[in-house]
């Protein structure tokens, strides 16, 4: 087969999937119902670090004016809403960072880094009981209107950076006001008020800068961890995450402070991730003989020291989660993308197609007899490389990714400056494809060209085209495309504005 | 639809014992498959086309046809391995597709045309178990 002739083939390949996968997604939403609900505690050591642990990473170009992009990071999985008395605070030990690569060398050309500092009076609180002392457990001292409501016992404020490769660090935003957690609505009747209030202008000209409460934008059946959807894939159309909130950093900035040289047209696509840092020493004080000196200090708290050392890191959702085995995780949160090649192994062979194997007797797809399909090109093209016609061509990035989609759309090597980039582990976004008028869940997989794996919007169904491509779509595995957990929406509806992400649940929601 | 599939479904509908219910595939008796493997294979087939016409036009299937489904699958599934072309291919074939219904049946997102995929597969397996020797 020619070239040319192998390209046609593939392209009518990619919209029957397309098809294929629409009609299917339709056909899903006309089955049982759904519950109105990435890397959520996916390792040993940082599922007892929730303040850091990141969750998700969204990137994509902003729907209400195409010529910024919005980028969002969550931390704190499973943040149960009422969960006092002292609910969700940002650590103020810690460095979120959001991460661009624009060059194609799977290094950070620009990290924006968020940092906190806490205002909390709880301490300075004169009840008139405790005999004599001060202080109170409550978060407020009543309805909190505005984010400087003196009511507000406990506040944080925070620091953006923008911190170049190469050059001087430069100051986004200076004591920012973060939005509280939702208390309740005693405490906290108007929570759309406050996150607007907390909607900041960047030094950049044009950009926006949210911190707060969200709830939590992915929507998925974790159950695919009791054995595979229970054992038969039969544990599905629950989404765990509903219910619960994250905390969440949002910015948008004009898509030319991202790319390559300020140039979107010969420099579309970046490369995105977030992580989290901390202080390399930790000193707990073990000397309980008396309160802190401050009404501002707790007794006995800890002390850091050391340069930052990243403890958390995400791209692409659900590969710590369900690509990595456990005993690597965690040295998979503190790798960096430009040493991914490493990683190569599991991504060309995942145990989510062995298990299917197993249990429903389906060939695992690297058995198919094509090279693209032993060497799980489409994994590699999705996860480490991005697609482009020289990728599908196997010019860039050693072959890998070869045969899977002919279609220039998301791969680093689509930038002049970066004809040949390394394959790395991060969401790539072309800042030039438009957002689409009618989202698709499925994304590309879908015939969404907007969405995943071309960065991730919030809506886009990741569980359901991970599962789809895990399972060979993107091979020509027609029978893989209405795979999923039959959870196809998000509990929260997403908002048309910065930051888009949707309003916290409140502390008064029970179930 | 192959000229050797055709003249397999053809010969099925001739052969003695054959039942069908409805629009449902043809039921050849055991006695019909071939002496050896499809011999062998022949009560999880014929348990496997016979829960094709069961399967139904809604997302969910009911819980005694997938239980039905696993058993024959398992049963086929062991043979395949040692079987002769061409009864190892669409033996084969008829395990990836009863694959392919389950695992969308046990989700509760099953859709009539993974049925047709099965009776495709099916009738592939009569055409060349039931053939004359």
């Amino acid at each position: 087969m020619t070239t040319s002739t192998r390209r046609a083939a593939r392209r009518r390949a990619l919209a029957l999937f397309a098809a294929t996968a629409t009609a299917a997604s339709g056909a899903a939403l006309l089955g049982p119902s759904t519950s109105s609900a990435s890397s959520h505690r996916e390792a040993p050591y940082i599922l007892n670090d929730p303040a850091v642990d990141n969750t998700d990473t969204f990137a994509f170009v902003s729907p209400n004016d195409p010529d910024k992009v919005s980028l969002i990071a969550n931390w704190f999985p499973f943040s149960e809403p009422a969960g006092g008395p002292n609910f969700f605070p940002w650590d103020t030990t810690a460095a979120y960072d959001i991460n661009i690569d624009n060059d194609g060398d799977a290094i950070a050309d620009i990290v924006y880094r968020w940092t906190f500092k806490d205002v909390d009076k709880r301490g300075t609180v004169d009840r008139g009981v405790g005999n004599g002392g001060k202080g109170t457990f409550l978060y407020a001292d009543g309805a909190v209107e505005s984010l400087t409501d003196e009511n507000l016992l406990f506040r944080q404020t925070y620091d953006l950076v923008a911190i170049p490769e190469q050059g001087r660090p430069v100051s986004l935003v200076k004591n920012g006001l973060v939005a509280p957690s939702n208390v309740g609505m005693a405490t906290i009747p108007d929570y759309p008020k406050l996150r607007q209030e907390a909607v900041t202008p960047t030094s950049t000209e044009g950009g926006s800068s949210y911190v707060g409460q969200a709830d939590d934008p992915f929507y998925l059946d974790l159950r695919i961890f009791d054995l595979l959807y229970g054992g038969d894939l039969s544990a599905r159309g629950n989404d765990t995450l509903s219910g619960y909130n994250v905390n969440t950093i949002a910015l948008e900035l004009p898509k030319e402070a991202l790319v390559a040289a300020g140039d979107a047209a010969a420099n579309p696509v970046i490369g995105v991730w977030s992580t989290t840092s901390r202080e390399k020493v930790r000193m707990f004080a073990d000397t309980n003989s008396k309160p802190g000196t401050s009404p501002t200090d707790s007794t006995d708290q800890t002390k850091d020291n050391g340069k930052f050392v990243q403890v958390s890191r995400l791209g692409n959702p659900l590969v710590n989660e369900a690509v990595v085995p456990a005993n690597l995780k965690d040295f998979f949160n503190r790798s960096t993308p430009d040493r991914d090649a490493q990683f190569l192994g599991k991504v060309q062979d995942p145990e989510v197609p062995f298990l299917v194997e197993l249990l429903y007797k389906i060939p695992n797809p690297n058995k198919l007899d094509s090279a693209a399909a032993k060497k799980r090109n489409d994994l590699v093209a999705t996860f480490l490389t991005g697609f482009s016609e020289d990728v599908f061509d196997g010019k860039t990035f050693g072959g890998l990714g070869a045969g899977v989609v002919d279609a220039n759309l998301n791969s680093l090597d689509l930038n002049a400056v970066s004809p040949n980039p390394a394959p790395a582990e991060y969401l790539r976004l072309n800042v030039n494809v438009p957002p689409s008028a009618v989202e698709n869940r499925l994304g590309v997989v879908g015939g969404d060209f907007a969405g995943y794996p071309n960065g991730r919007r919030l809506n886009d169904d990741i569980t359901d085209v991970t599962l789809q491509v895990a399972e060979g779509l993107l091979l020509g595995q027609t029978a893989a495309a209405g795979l999923g957990d039959n959870v196809n929406e998000n509990d929260v509806p997403f908002l048309d504005v910065f930051p888009f992400i949707g309003d916290p649940h409140s502390g008064s929601d029970v179930p | 639809m192959s000229r050797r599939l055709a003249a397999g479904a053809a010969l099925a509908v001739l052969l003695t014992g054959c039942t069908s219910s409805g629009d449902g595939p043809q039921i050849p008796a055991e006695s019909a498959f071939l002496e050896g493997t499809c011999r062998t294979a022949a009560p999880d087939v014929i348990a496997i086309g016979r829960t094709i016409s069961r399967l139904g036009d809604d997302n969910v299937v009911d819980q005694d046809v997938k239980d039905e489904l696993r058993i024959a699958q398992d049963g086929v599934f062991e043979l395949v391995a040692t079987a002769e072309e061409p009864f190892r291919a669409a033996l084969d074939e008829l395990v990836v597709s009863t694959g392919v219904v389950r695992i969308r049946a046990d989700g509760n997102s099953y859709e009539p045309d993974l049925g047709g995929l099965l009776r495709r597969s099916y009738e592939r397996v009569l055409s060349v178990c039931t053939a004359p020797k």
